[in-house]
């Protein structure tokens, strides 16, 4: 008479897992395959227009005089910094940059032996609050400019909206 | 006697309700992979955030490349490289960066040769898939530059020099991807 459990109620209760055996192999499949296509280091391209080529060459030594000017130039100079030729109407110089008349833009001196993009952006940003300029900026360096630099100023432009970024010849722009 | 009495008391005993309790028990035994599920989803999901149908460019070892916030994304092209020792086009050495620099003339001579052999097959492949009617990639001109971050502009300018004489007017700088803008 003593009380025995039902063996049907034990086995009822007993625990069944899900069987994770296929999950397990399209796991096997999907991540070596993932891996293959997993990117760490992002890359990205920023698209430039080049200046149409001579056919002959050589360098270019002959100094041209400057068009009239219809876009932003940006000059990165070695010994100078940065000069932005275009717009100076209505800008008004600041600590920051100065205003050139005779080259018909700012200049913007180092700020700790480095190019200050910070003044750049603000002027940038004040040029583009009071007029309506187009979207293209040329850039013309110094031949001792570190890529990284030229790379910086042409990425700052892109981001306050001059996304068409050209090179220029520096011996075809205005420069002392 | 009293021994053998204890060992078959134990022997029936085996025999008995014991006994046939433990045969129950002896089944095959189950590996818990709850847990290595638990890790091949976290991977799993990790691997989905950063993957990437963009092309794979490989860069080589002594290119440190600058950042940028483009998002422009990589297209397939033919790769020129110039790190700290040789100027690469698709990863096979053309010139020392050294030999190159220094050179009184903008153009590269070594670079315009291999480039120039490149244009032609390109665009005589292109006329080819054009003729047979096959809908193929037309030949556009794009090359994409890697540089070293230290690279002076002089050797950057020679060799988009050298691409624009051998019709690769399509210059597409490669860099590395930041979120945040570097001054």
């Amino acid at each position: 008479m003593a009380f025995r459990p039902s063996t049907k109620l034990s086995s009822l209760g007993e625990e069944h897992p899900p069987n994770l055996m296929p999950i397990m192999n399209l796991f096997l499949v999907l991540i070596p395959m993932l891996i293959t296509m997993t990117v760490l280091v992002k890359l990205s391209v920023m698209n430039l227009s080049l200046p149409s080529g001579g056919s002959s060459g050589e360098q270019s030594t002959e100094q041209e005089k400057p068009k009239e000017l219809e876009n932003l130039i940006l000059i990165l100079s070695q010994d100078k910094g940065l000069i932005l030729l275009g717009y100076k109407e209505g800008i008004k110089s600041s600590n920051r940059y100065t205003i050139d008349k005779e080259r018909n833009g700012i200049h913007i001196p180092f700020k700790d032996d480095k190019f200050n993009l910070y003044a750049l952006e603000d002027y940038i940003k004040e040029i583009k609050e009071k007029y309506e300029i187009q979207q293209s900026i040329s850039f013309a360096c110094d031949e001792e400019i570190k890529y990284e630099d030229l790379i910086k100023a042409m990425d700052l432009c892109r981001r306050n909206g001059l996304s068409k970024l050209g090179l220029v010849e520096i011996a075809t722009v205005f420069i002392e | 006697m009293a021994g053998i009495s204890a060992s078959q008391s134990h022997k029936s005993s085996l025999t008995g309700s014991a006994f046939t309790k433990r045969k129950k028990k002896a089944r095959v035994m189950e590996l818990n992979i709850t847990s290595l599920i638990d890790v091949l989803t976290i991977l799993l999901i990790f691997l989905l955030k950063n993957y990437s149908s963009d092309p794979q460019l490989s860069t080589s070892k002594d290119i440190e490349l600058p950042y940028t916030t483009s998002t422009e994304r990589v297209k397939t092209a033919i790769n020129i490289s110039i790190s700290k020792k040789w100027i690469l086009l698709d990863n096979k050495p053309i010139i020392k960066t050294q030999s190159a620099i220094v050179g009184k003339y903008l153009d590269i001579p070594e670079l315009r040769k291999v480039l120039g052999k490149k244009a032609m097959a390109e665009k005589l492949i292109a006329e080819t898939w054009k003729k047979k009617g096959i809908e193929g990639k037309e030949f556009d001109g794009t090359v994409l530059l890697q540089a070293d971050k230290n690279t002076p502009y002089k050797m950057i300018k020679k060799v988009m020099y050298t691409c624009g004489n051998t019709e690769y007017n399509n210059i597409m700088l490669t860099l590395v991807k930041d979120d945040n803008p570097h001054y």
